[in-house]
């Protein structure tokens, strides 16, 4: 019985993989379909979906929270001002623009949750693609990218660094210290990659015009309204989890959400229908199908006798065994949400490292911190293959996902092989540079 | 297309079956208890000539499944080293450890485990060879000590040296297998363990009772108790009713034999009154009515239990000591249903 269930969610995703990979399907309705079907198998309880929300840890009010947010803004005429200012530094150069959007994307995102950056930042890519006359797609997948990349900029860049530095007790300082600067490399091995997946806007060259002004803020009420919002959901996100009634960053979303929401009913700019109507619902359900099924594969167990197989087959070999991680949860990160495949990665891991005796059972526990300083390879190498795998395919990442479901929403409809033309390089590269960046830790700790 | 997708949504995710313990559903739905028990460990869990699995820990496990499948054989046994247990726990490979683990509140803080409750009372000795056992504690200064690596015993022993006064050198083993077996083979001057797991590898080995000899005195408190995951109070509950059912059995006189000859709990108040209260709890614990008398048809009341694998019955014969009833003189009573 328990084979025929792991069998059964084996075969229903890998069919569901295909359908999305070769568009059979609308993707949405692929994997609700699935979970249907494991439903009617009885493989699906209520409690896995309870999990997954739980192991969802506030994912999907943080994607309502920005897409609310970003669609209130958009009738401000806000983008249309830092979209031109944006457009004048990239003086018409394609380049420019790409390299720009680099520097702003891995900034927004160290400090932001990633699908949120990506929908903040997207009417401003979409202006400046319009002005220089390019084809939105590829800057679009290239933000989703830079986001994932700019997640391991620091400890709370990414729910992935964050899951597993809070297992071993990294503190922020430490963080920057000793892992940051792997995302940097990542960030960077984008840019040589550049003129190869974007040849096109790599040479694009446009004579912006003399006079490029935004137009006048029609209602500055409601902009300052709306930007204050903004800046109140960024500052919670900052500093919420410190003040003396703690806000996480996905109540802060929706506290955001709903004073976005109050700006345009106060100001009676829309009804708050039309807002809502906007929200890509679709992507939001696709993510928490996703976080289902990776709690189905979790139930199984089958990441279960992991931590003894990597035992003998690494022995103590610590090098090998982080690269073959990277390799490992890189490649399941690609496929499935990455939250749930970390965390779930941390128990093996920490599992495979009492084998070696290099720390007691309590290990195991969340309140552990006595991590000896050779094993933080190991955990680098599951943040960043947790991180970067997810930029490989269309179903990889959330920022990925509402990277394509905004191109879709403006008339362009980017397929699963599609992105796979951009992500695979991008994250091969990635990784392999970030395995030369666990190596050289393995040799400096 | 997007409001399609979203009614279907909300419909799959209020139609998926409703139900209070996510392990014991699991449990249910594969059909199969998944139990990690020990790596032979003489009389806890070890297989027979025939390749049966027998101990207590199995026993344990063969309970349970007689009370959530109705059929005590639905377990599938993984034998898994001392240092792996917890995390094949912890990673959902099995749904209960039952490896002759010792029940320590700091496990329970610090590895995020439940213990289900005492299967076995017993405590921390000395095997050592029989010529050496009259010097007594002295006999480990400076001497060779063989450990199983992760259990108790290693920071008992600690605190037992510091205390004494004795210096020893650990030798650290990852199974009691293979700590008897270096014992055996005279890799170490004594052998620390659980009392009751030692003097059981003494007698099961030729010529053991002559040649070895338990130190008299127990240094530590080992309550061996089933372990399950801590974010399941469902099935902690289900594990601990099973546990007390075997002791209840035991308290009012309901054997084996009479479950299986159909007898049951005929003539037997004490013992009838058990089975309706048990029975009153199926559906709050999610069983099948009658699986306290399946428990005990399948694997006999804690008293056979233990006669079986340890006692008078086995190839051991322990005396049960500390778990024996209370009303016996022991310490073993059941939690009241």
């Amino acid at each position: 019985m328990i084979e025929f269930n792991a069998y059964a969610i084996y075969v229903i995703f890998g069919v569901v993989i295909l359908c999305i990979t070769f568009n059979l399907l609308d993707m949405t309705l692929a994997v609700l379909l699935g979970l249907c079907l494991l439903t009617v198998l009885g493989v699906v309880v209520q409690k896995d979906i309870l999990n997954a929300v739980i192991a969802a840890e506030g994912s999907l009010s943080l994607l309502f929270g920005g897409m609310v947010v970003a669609r209130v803004l958009a009738p401000t005429g806000v983008f249309e001002i830092v979209g031109i200012r944006f457009l004048r530094m990239t003086r018409g150069s394609g380049k420019r623009f790409l390299l720009l959007l680099t520097v702003m994307v891995s900034v927004v995102c160290a400090i932001l949750p990633n699908a949120t950056a990506v929908i903040l930042l997207a009417p401003i890519i979409l202006r400046v693609c319009r002005e220089l006359e390019v084809d939105f797609v590829g800057p679009m997948i290239l933000t989703a990218l830079l986001s994932n990349a700019a997640g391991l900029l620091t400890l709370v860049g990414d729910p992935a660094t964050f899951l597993v530095g809070q297992a071993i007790g990294l503190s922020f300082m430490a963080y920057l210290k000793k892992v940051s600067l792997g995302g940097v490399l990542a960030i960077l091995t984008l840019i040589p990659l550049m003129p190869l997946l974007f040849p096109q806007i790599w040479r694009t060259r446009r004579t912006l015009p003399a006079d490029l002004k935004p137009a006048a803020i029609q209602r500055p009420y409601f902009c300052l309204f709306s930007l204050l919002t903004l800046a109140a959901m960024v500052g919670l996100f900052l500093v919420g989890e410190y003040i003396p009634s703690p806000i996480l960053p996905p109540a802060a979303a929706i506290i955001g959400a709903s004073l976005a929401l109050l700006a345009i009913h106060g100001a009676k700019v829309e009804p708050i229908e039309n807002v809502l109507r906007d929200v890509d619902w679709k992507t939001i359900i696709f993510i928490f199908c996703m976080m289902c099924y990776v709690e189905e594969f979790t139930k199984t167990g089958i990441l279960g006798g992991l931590a003894r197989s990597m035992y003998v087959a690494f022995g103590d070999n610590l090098l090998l065994a982080g690269i073959s991680l990277l390799g490992a949860i890189g490649l399941a990160s690609g496929f499935l949400a990455n939250i749930p495949v970390v965390a779930a990665s941390v128990v093996m891991t920490k599992g495979y490292l009492v084998l070696l005796q290099m720390v007691p059972e309590e290990a195991l526990g969340a309140g552990f911190t006595a991590w000896p300083a050779q094993t933080l390879p190991v955990f680098v190498a599951m943040m960043f293959g947790g991180t970067l795998g997810g930029n490989a395919t269309l179903i990889g990442a959330s920022a990925n996902l509402v990277s394509v479901g905004i191109c879709a929403a403006h008339g362009r409809q980017v397929s699963f092989l599609t992105f796979l033309r951009y992500g695979v390089p991008a994250t091969v590269c990635q990784l392999a540079v970030s395995a030369a960046y666990v190596w050289a830790l393995t040799k400096l700790t | 297309m997007q409001r399609f997708l979203l009614l279907l949504f909300f419909l799959q995710v209020t139609a998926s079956t409703g139900h209070a313990g996510e392990t014991l559903q699991s449990v249910k739905a594969h059909g199969v208890v998944r139990c990690g028990v020990g790596d032979n460990i003489p009389g806890m869990a070890e297989k027979d000539s025939t390749g049966l699995w027998r101990g207590m820990d199995v026993d344990f496990c063969r309970a349970l499944a007689a009370a959530v499948l109705q059929k005590a054989e639905k377990v599938s046994f993984l034998p898994l080293p001392s240092r792996a247990r917890f995390s094949a726990l912890l990673s959902k490979e099995i749904d209960i450890l039952s490896r002759n683990t010792s029940l320590t509140l700091g496990r329970e803080a610090q590895i995020g485990v439940s213990f289900v409750g005492p299967l076995l009372l017993t405590g921390q000795s000395f095997l050592v060879a029989a010529s050496d056992a009259p010097k007594g504690l002295a006999c480990l200064d400076k001497a060779s000590i063989c450990l199983v690596r992760g259990s108790t015993h290693v920071q008992n022993l600690e605190d037992l040296a510091a205390a004494k006064g004795f210096s020893y050198q650990p030798q650290m083993h990852d199974s009691i297998e293979l700590a008897t077996e270096a014992f055996l083979k005279g890799a170490c001057t004594a052998f620390t363990g659980d009392a009751l797991v030692l003097a059981a590898a003494q007698k099961h080995t030729p010529g053991g009772a002559e040649r070895f000899a338990l130190l008299p005195n127990i240094y530590s408190k080992e309550p061996i108790s089933p372990v399950v995951r801590q974010d399941d109070n469902q099935w902690l509950l289900v594990l601990k009713c099973v546990l007390s059912a075997l002791l209840t059995a035991e308290e009012c006189g309901l054997t084996q034999e009479a479950m299986r000859s159909g007898q049951g709990a005929a003539g037997n108040a004490a013992a009838q009154s058990f089975l309706q209260r048990t029975d009153s709890l199926s559906k709050s614990l999610g069983l099948e009515p009658g699986w306290a008398g399946r428990v005990v048809a399948a694997t006999g009341n804690y008293g056979e239990m233990f006669e079986r694998n340890l006692g008078a019955n086995s190839a051991y014969k322990l005396d049960r000591g500390y778990n024996k009833l209370v009303r016996n003189g022991g310490l073993m009573f059941a939690l009241p249903f």
